[in-house]
């Protein structure tokens, strides 16, 4: 018997099996890499991120002590990507957690309550479904003004009803297996059957959804960005970094290729982990990977 | 053992699914009891109803119309706040060993977790408390630690039996606990549960589909006919002297293993009909040989045919 009583328990048995998964390993290494730059990024670059030197714009990698060049205002591209890092690193992660976790949670009480709670949970997904999500950012962001702050909640609020969704059909599923009803008759309260017995076995594809919907959410705010309603010029971030590049992509496809590969690094990387997660969270699938 | 009073008293009992088709009318007005201590087997095809009776009896399902008494109270009445209580004292083997145990959950976890919710031991205590449970169904200590996956049939049924004792309960409700298994498994798992119901003094309500399974471990059979009971007798009685066609039917579909025994087999012709527009009168009829005109409008009563032998037929008057 483990004495904590999460999913968690036995944690260095679950590392172990992690240690395993090859892609995994490489996943998180870059997305640390990144994380370490965007941590360090005060220290790690030469020049200012928003310091203007349009004599020498679109210097080429490498030459001039720009590590990455610079882009159309002369700004240094490696500096611009460290402190972006900062930015769209937080919004992926924290659009995704506020999603995840408000979707999770309605999508279980919908799911294994059905009736009013289920009717009611579904409807709303339903309205922000067939809502045109930019009409709703813009429409809000008009209202609250554009920051940061306001672009991680409101697109939070818009990415939560698919998981709820998600997370409804796997509680459906689950609800009439004999391990859920042997719970009931165990005597486990309602909470703990949801947290407990449920949660645990739903949490393989919400771990999915969540590392494909961080790269989701960078790019959603990286759209917001472009329309004015997002992140504001001339704060580096990768999305609008990746817009500004667009308008030079044939007089110089630099600017436009590093945040780009960057987001899709972050994005394979958090795929990778993804994947190494899943498996290792499953007993039946760990225990095949040695 | 010797046999106590009734522990479960049922009345009647009636459950109708709503379906598009009409409703499906699973269990349709039965009456039974068990006194504590015995095993009641109960058998019948799929589809009788017999383990939908079960469901209910453990409070999964909610009667249509009704009642129960275990020990006494009414089951369908009980109050939120008392529902742990009764929780502890009935308990459910499922069918499936496959799908009735968290493949999240060790093992110990598994068997703890009645423990944890009831609060039944203190914390130190249980990790020795789930290695007693463990070798009380025949598995090794060690085996707390391990997942679900990691066994056979026949020992996840085992590790579900362990759950089910670990609130040491009054009666168990066997939801066809051996049907899922491997026949040489079988016997193992029927012998450990009478091991365990002669140790703990325990109640079974066995629910089966084959007459051959609950024959061992059974003191009365009922048999059960889409939603009805036709037939409850004494082991014995059941097995020597069978009223009821459908009994006759279904114990001659019992192999024997004597190549020179020449009996006639009774072969039940076509499928059971609908549960959801069961045939009016008898609703054995129409696969029934002995079938005449009364049996196709009027309902068979329930009667008593010698010491407690019930059994619903028209032929019997």
């Amino acid at each position: 018997m483990k004495k904590r009583k999460t999913i968690f328990s036995g944690a260095p048995r679950l590392l172990k099996v992690f240690a395993r998964h090859r892609l995994g390993i490489v996943g998180l290494i870059a997305l640390s890499a990144f994380i370490v730059i965007a941590v360090l990024a005060p220290v790690l670059v030469r020049f200012d991120p928003y310091t203007m030197d349009l004599e020498h714009a679109f210097v080429p990698a490498g030459s001039g002590g720009h590590l990455l060049g610079t882009d159309n205002f002369g700004r240094d591209t490696f500096s611009r990507l460290a402190y972006g890092a900062r930015i769209s690193l937080l919004i992926g992660i924290v659009v995704v957690t506020l999603a995840a976790v408000v979707g999770t949670i309605l999508g279980l009480l919908s799911g294994y309550y059905g009736g009013w709670v289920d009717f009611t949970v579904m409807r709303l997904v339903e309205v922000f479904y067939s809502f045109p999500f930019l009409i709703l950012v813009i429409a809000v962001m008009a209202i609250l003004g554009p920051s940061i702050f306001n672009v991680m909640w409101v697109l939070g609020l818009v990415h939560w009803p698919s998981y709820a969704r998600l997370v409804r059909g796997q509680v459906l599923s689950l609800r009439n297996i004999e391990f859920i009803q042997a719970a009931k008759t165990t005597g486990c309260s309602d909470s703990r059957i949801i947290f407990r017995h449920i949660m645990p076995n739903t949490i393989t594809p919400i771990i999915v959804q969540a590392t494909l919907g961080i790269p989701g959410a960078i790019l959603s705010s990286a759209a917001l960005g472009f329309l004015g309603f997002g992140v504001q010029q001339p704060t580096p971030e990768w999305g609008s970094m990746v817009n500004e590049g667009k308008d030079y992509i044939l007089l110089n496809s630099d600017m436009i290729l590093w945040p780009g590969l960057c987001i899709f690094l972050v994005v394979l990387s958090f795929n990778f982990i993804g994947d190494a997660l899943r498996d290792t969270l499953d007993p039946r699938l760990s225990k095949q990977l040695k | 053992m010797k046999k106590g009073a009734a522990i479960l008293e049922v009345e009647d009992l009636v459950k109708h699914f709503p379906s598009p088709a009409g409703s499906v009318k699973a269990v349709d007005g039965i009456s039974f009891s068990i006194l504590e201590g015995e095993t009641l087997g109960m058998v019948g095809e799929s589809g009788c109803g017999k383990s939908t009776t079960g469901k209910i009896l453990i409070r999964l399902e909610d009667p249509t119309s009704g009642s129960a008494h275990f020990e006494g109270k009414d089951i369908f009445s009980i109050h939120k706040n008392d529902m742990k209580a009764f929780r502890r004292k009935v308990q459910i083997v499922f069918q499936d060993p496959f799908a009735s145990l968290d493949p999240r959950m060790t093992v110990g976890e598994i068997i703890g977790e009645p423990l944890l919710v009831h609060n039944l031991v203190a914390r130190k205590l249980m990790k020795p408390r789930i290695q007693e449970l463990l070798k009380m169904v025949g598995l090794d200590a060690t085996h707390a630690d391990r997942y679900p996956h990691e066994f056979s049939g026949g020992q996840r049924q085992r590790i579900g039996i362990a759950r089910a004792l670990a609130v040491e309960p009054r009666l168990i409700i066997c939801d066809e606990p051996v049907s899922a298994l491997d026949v040489s498994i079988q016997a193992q798992i029927i012998n450990l549960l009478k091991d365990l119901q002669r140790n703990h003094r325990l109640t079974y309500l066995f629910i089966a589909h084959d007459l051959a399974v609950v024959k061992h471990i059974s003191d009365r059979i009922c048999v059960m006919y889409l939603g009805k009971i036709v037939e409850t007798a004494n082991k014995r009685t059941l097995f020597d002297k069978p009223l009821h066609p459908y009994t006759k039917a279904l114990l001659s579909s019992i192999p024997v293993p004597n190549p020179d025994r020449q009996e006639e087999r009774i072969l039940l012709e076509g499928d059971a009909p609908s549960p959801v527009s069961p045939p009016t009168g008898c609703r054995f009829h129409t696969r029934c040989a002995y079938a005449y005109d009364l049996c196709k409008y009027k309902e068979p009563p329930m009667l008593e045919y010698g010491d407690k032998h019930f059994c619903a037929c028209h032929l019997l008057n």
